[in-house]
C-alpha cells in the first residue's frame, strides 16, 4: 500500500520538524508549508491525504485556510486536523463549523495525534461525511 | 454650668468694649461699672450715633459691642442689622429700655449674643454677659469652622459619598455625587438612592443596601455604567442599641484597577499561549528521543529524559492552570452546559487514572451510583474538577493506599466525593486550601508537584455551577473532598439556555428566535388521555424536533413543567425561524399520521424573535406567556417527566 501523504501547515519550523519526524516514524510521507498561502497552494498541487493546520500564522490565518480548502471542489474532501496553541472553545466551534474533522491543542499527546490521524484516514470516514453532507444540503 | 468654668479660666486680658448709646448718662454708668471690676480690665469706647459707632468699628479693634437699639439715626432691629453687617464676627449685646421679648427673640435669631434691659443691669450681670458673649461667639466660630472643615473634606473626596437613612433616602452627599449624577444638591437630598442611580423606585437585584439591611455588615457590589466600572459599598450606621439607622454609601471609580487587572490577565493569557508552542516542540522532541524513534539510547540517558519529560508535563499543566485562572478572573471562562450523565462521566474520568493507580499500587473503590438522572452541567469543566481532586488524592496517598470515588444522588443535588487514605491536611491548613498557590507539608515523588491552582480553579468552576465544595480531613488518616452540583428544574434549565443564548446574541449583535410548541387544546386533552399518554406525545415531539433541527447550536428545551417545548435558534432571523416552524409542523404532521397519534391532539406553533418582538429576556418570557398562555395556569398538569 502507498504511503499516505500528510501536509503540515504551521509557521514554527522547529515544531514542524518534530511533528514531521513523528509522522515519518509512523510511516507517513510528510509535506510542509510555513504559512497559509503556501499551504493552500501546496494542498491544491500535491493533493495530500490529510492536512495538519495551525491557527496563528502570518499571511493567512488558519481559519481562512480551512475555509478556502473546504470551499474548493478540489480540496474539500481532504480531512483537516487543527493543531494549535489557541485552544479556545470559540476557535474549536469555528473550526468545526468551517468543516474541519478534528481539533487538537498544543502541547499534544503523540499517541492521540497518531490515533486521530488514523481515524481521519479510515476509508469509511470520508464516505460517512459525504453522506451526512448530502443530507444536510437537501 | 459648664460655661462658667470656661469663663473663669479666661485670662484677665484687656477687653475692648464699643458702647453705642445715645444717653451720655447711661454710658457713664456702664463705664463706671466696668472700671470697678477687679479681675478684668475693660477699655470702653462710646459713640452716641449709629454712624459714629459704625465708623469706630471700622477704625478700631473691638472685642464686643454693647448696642442700644434706639439711636437718633436708627431704631429697632434695623440698628442691629446694620452693626452686624459691618462686624459679622463680633459678639453683640443688645440694650433696651423696656423688656420686649419679641424684639429680644428677633435679635437672638439674627445672631445677637445677649439681650439686657438697661435698668436691670448691675456690674456682675454686665461682666458676665460680656464674657459669655465673647466666649459663645468664639465657640460658635469654632463650630462653624469645624462644619466648614468637614464640608470641605467631604467635598474634597473624589469618591462619591452619601449618608442615607434606613428608608434609603439620601440625607447628605458630597460634591462628587452631584457630578456623578449631574444633579444639584437640592435635587439629590431627600430622594431615594435607587431612584436617582437606577431610575426605579424598586431596589434592584443584589442591591448592597438591601443586603446590608439584612446582614448589618458592610456590603459591596461592582457595576458597570457607560464604560466605567464602579465599586458601590454600603457601611451600616447603627445606634447604641444596634438598630440600623442608615448607611454610608461609597461609590468608587475602579475603572483603572479593572483595566490593570484585565491587562494582567491578558498578559498571563498571551504569555501562556506563546509558551505553548515552544513547549510542545520541546515535549515532542524529547519524546522522539526518549521512545527511540530517532535511534537507540542508553538506560541512564533514558532515565534523565524521563525526568525532563515529567517536568515538561508539569510545566504544561501549570500553563493550562494559569490560563484557566486568568479566564476565571476576567469572567471569560464560559460554561458550555448540556444535559450530562454524571455517572458515565465519572467512570470516564476514573478510567483515565487506571495506569497511574496501578503504578502506585493504589486501590480504587468505585461507589458511583448508576441511573442518576442527567444533570445540566459543563461536562469538560466538571471532569476537570474530578480530575483535579483524584489527581490530588493520588499525589498524597502512599502505595497500597485506597482512593474512593463516590457519586451520590439527592433530591436537589448530586454529591461527588473523593476520599483517600493519604497523609491528610492539618486543621490550620484547611482554611487556605482553596487559595491560590497554597501548597504545604507534602513530600513529593518525581514529577508530582502540583500547580497550586487546581483547587481554586475547581472551587470557581463548582461555584459557577451553583454548587459548593468542601473538605473533611484528619492528619494521618486521609482526606475527603466533596462537591455538590445542584439539580435544576426544567424551567431553570430553559431560563439558563435563554440567558446564555441572549447574552451571546447581544454580544454578537445577531437575532435569536424561539419556536414555541404546545398542545393547543390541553384542557380537553388531559381529560381524555392519561398524563403518561400526553407526556409520551410531548416527549416524542421534542425528540422529533431535535432531529429536525440541523445545527449544533440549536437547542430544544422544555418550559412550564414541560408543557411547552421551545426550540432556541441562535443567530436566526424571524423569516428563517418561520420556515423552520413550517418544517417542524410538516415533520410533526407526518409523524402523527404515521404513528397514528390521536387526532384530537393539536399542536400550536409560533415564533418569537429577539430583537424584533422583544428587547430583553423579561420581554421574551412575557411574550411567551402572553401569546401562548391565554388560559393562564401554573399548575402542574402533565406528570411523568424528567427532561431531555
Amino acid at each position: 500500500m502507498d504511503k499516505k501523504k500528510v501536509l503540515i501547515i504551521d509557521d514554527e519550523p522547529d515544531f514542524v520538524r518534530v511533528v514531521q519526524l513523528r509522522l515519518e516514524a509512523a510511516g507517513y510521507d510528510v509535506l510542509v508549508a510555513f504559512d497559509g498561502v503556501q499551504g493552500v497552494s501546496s494542498a491544491h498541487k500535491e493533493k495530500p491525504d490529510l492536512i495538519i493546520l495551525d491557527i496563528m500564522m502570518p499571511a493567512m490565518h488558519g481559519h481562512r485556510v480551512c475555509e478556502a480548502l473546504k470551499k474548493s471542489s478540489k480540496t474539500w474532501t481532504i480531512p483537516i486536523i487543527y493543531l494549535t496553541a489557541k485552544g479556545s472553545k470559540e476557535d474549536e466551534e469555528l473550526a468545526y463549523q468551517l468543516g474541519a474533522e478534528h481539533f487538537l491543542t498544543k502541547p499534544y499527546d503523540p499517541q492521540v495525534l497518531l490515533e486521530t490521524i488514523q481515524k481521519a484516514l479510515e476509508p469509511g470516514a470520508q464516505l460517512e461525511k459525504y453522506e451526512k453532507g448530502e443530507k444536510e444540503i437537501s | 454650668m459648664r460655661n462658667e468654668s470656661i469663663v473663669q479660666k479666661l485670662p484677665s486680658k484687656l477687653i475692648r468694649v464699643l458702647l453705642i448709646e445715645d444717653n451720655p448718662g447711661y454710658s457713664e454708668v456702664i463705664r463706671i461699672m466696668l472700671e470697678k471690676v477687679r479681675d478684668a480690665r475693660f477699655d470702653v469706647v462710646s459713640d452716641k450715633r449709629l454712624s459714629d459707632g459704625l465708623q469706630s468699628l471700622r477704625d478700631k479693634s473691638v472685642d464686643v459691642v454693647l448696642l442700644d437699639l434706639k439711636l437718633p439715626d436708627s431704631q429697632g432691629i434695623d440698628t442691629f442689622d446694620k452693626v452686624h453687617a459691618v462686624a459679622p464676627d463680633l459678639p453683640i449685646i443688645v440694650l433696651t429700655v423696656t423688656e420686649n421679648d419679641e424684639l429680644a427673640f428677633k435679635a437672638a435669631q439674627k445672631g445677637a449674643q445677649d439681650y439686657l434691659v438697661k435698668d436691670q443691669v448691675d456690674a456682675k450681670l454686665l461682666v458676665r454677659a460680656i464674657r459669655y458673649a465673647i466666649e459663645r461667639k468664639r465657640m460658635e466660630e469654632m463650630l462653624l469652622n469645624a462644619a466648614q472643615e468637614w464640608r470641605t473634606t467631604f467635598d474634597g473626596i473624589s469618591d462619591v459619598l452619601c449618608l442615607i437613612d434606613s428608608e434609603q433616602k439620601i440625607i447628605r452627599c458630597n460634591k462628587a455625587m452631584t457630578h456623578f449624577l449631574h444633579k444639584s444638591f437640592t435635587d439629590i437630598i431627600g430622594r431615594s438612592c435607587c431612584e436617582l442611580v437606577h431610575g426605579t423606585s424598586e431596589s434592584f437585584d443584589g442591591c448592597p443596601f438591601e443586603r446590608m439591611r439584612k446582614t448589618h455588615n458592610s456590603e459591596a457590589v461592582v457595576l458597570q455604567r457607560s464604560g466605567q466600572w464602579f465599586k458601590i459599598s454600603v457601611d451600616p450606621l447603627l445606634d447604641e442599641n444596634g438598630n440600623l439607622v442608615g448607611g454610608v454609601h461609597i461609590i468608587s471609580d475602579i475603572t483603572k484597577e479593572k483595566e490593570i487587572d484585565k491587562m494582567k490577565s491578558e498578559l498571563i493569557s498571551n504569555v501562556s499561549h506563546e509558551l505553548r508552542t515552544p513547549l510542545s516542540t520541546i515535549q515532542e522532541g524529547i519524546s522522539l528521543v526518549f521512545d527511540g524513534t530517532l535511534g537507540p539510547i542508553q538506560e541512564d540517558q533514558k532515565d534523565m529524559l524521563a525526568r525532563v519529560k515529567n517536568n515538561i508535563d508539569r510545566l504544561a499543566r501549570l500553563i493550562n492552570d494559569l490560563l484557566d485562572m486568568s479566564k476565571l478572573e476576567t469572567g471569560r471562562l464560559e460554561l458550555h452546559k448540556s444535559s450530562v450523565n454524571i455517572s458515565a462521566l465519572s467512570v470516564e474520568v476514573l478510567s483515565s487514572f487506571h495506569n497511574q493507580l496501578k503504578n502506585k499500587k493504589i486501590k480504587l473503590k468505585n461507589l458511583i451510583k448508576k441511573d442518576i438522572a442527567n444533570l445540566y452541567i459543563d461536562p469538560d469543566r466538571i471532569s476537570q474538577v474530578m480530575t483535579n481532586l483524584i489527581g490530588n488524592s493520588i499525589k498524597f496517598t502512599p502505595a497500597n493506599g485506597c482512593i474512593t470515588l463516590e457519586v451520590k444522588d439527592a433530591e436537589r443535588e448530586v454529591k461527588i466525593s473523593v476520599s483517600d487514605t493519604g497523609i491528610g491536611i492539618a486543621r490550620e491548613n484547611i482554611a487556605g486550601l482553596f487559595d491560590r498557590f497554597s501548597q504545604f507539608d507534602r513530600v513529593y515523588g518525581p514529577g508530582e508537584r502540583g500547580t497550586g491552582l487546581g483547587l481554586p480553579i475547581s472551587k470557581e468552576i463548582v461555584e459557577m455551577h451553583g454548587g459548593r465544595i468542601w473538605v473533611e480531613s484528619e492528619v494521618g488518616k486521609g482526606s475527603t473532598l466533596t462537591f455538590s452540583l445542584p439539580r435544576l428544574t426544567q424551567d431553570e434549565i430553559f431560563r439558563d439556555y435563554l440567558t446564555t443564548g441572549l447574552r451571546e446574541a447581544m454580544l454578537k449583535d445577531c437575532p435569536l428566535s424561539l419556536v414555541v410548541i404546545r398542545v393547543k387544546n390541553i384542557e380537553k386533552v388531559i381529560k381524555t388521555y392519561t398524563d403518561a399518554q400526553v407526556f409520551a406525545i410531548l416527549q416524542e415531539t421534542e425528540e422529533l424536533i431535535a432531529r429536525t433541527l440541523r445545527r449544533k447550536s440549536d437547542i430544544v428545551s422544555r418550559y412550564k413543567y414541560g408543557e411547552i417545548i421551545i426550540a432556541i435558534l441562535m443567530d436566526t432571523a424571524k423569516h428563517d425561524a418561520l420556515s423552520v416552524r413550517a418544517r417542524i409542523r410538516q415533520e410533526v404532521e407526518t409523524e402523527m399520521h404515521e404513528k397514528g397519534w390521536p387526532k384530537d391532539i393539536e399542536l400550536f406553533l409560533d415564533v418569537v424573535t429577539f430583537p424584533d418582538d422583544a428587547a430583553d429576556e423579561t420581554e421574551l418570557i412575557n411574550k411567551i406567556a402572553q401569546d401562548f398562555w391565554m388560559e393562564e395556569t401554573t399548575t402542574h398538569r402533565v406528570t411523568g417527566g424528567g427532561h431531555g
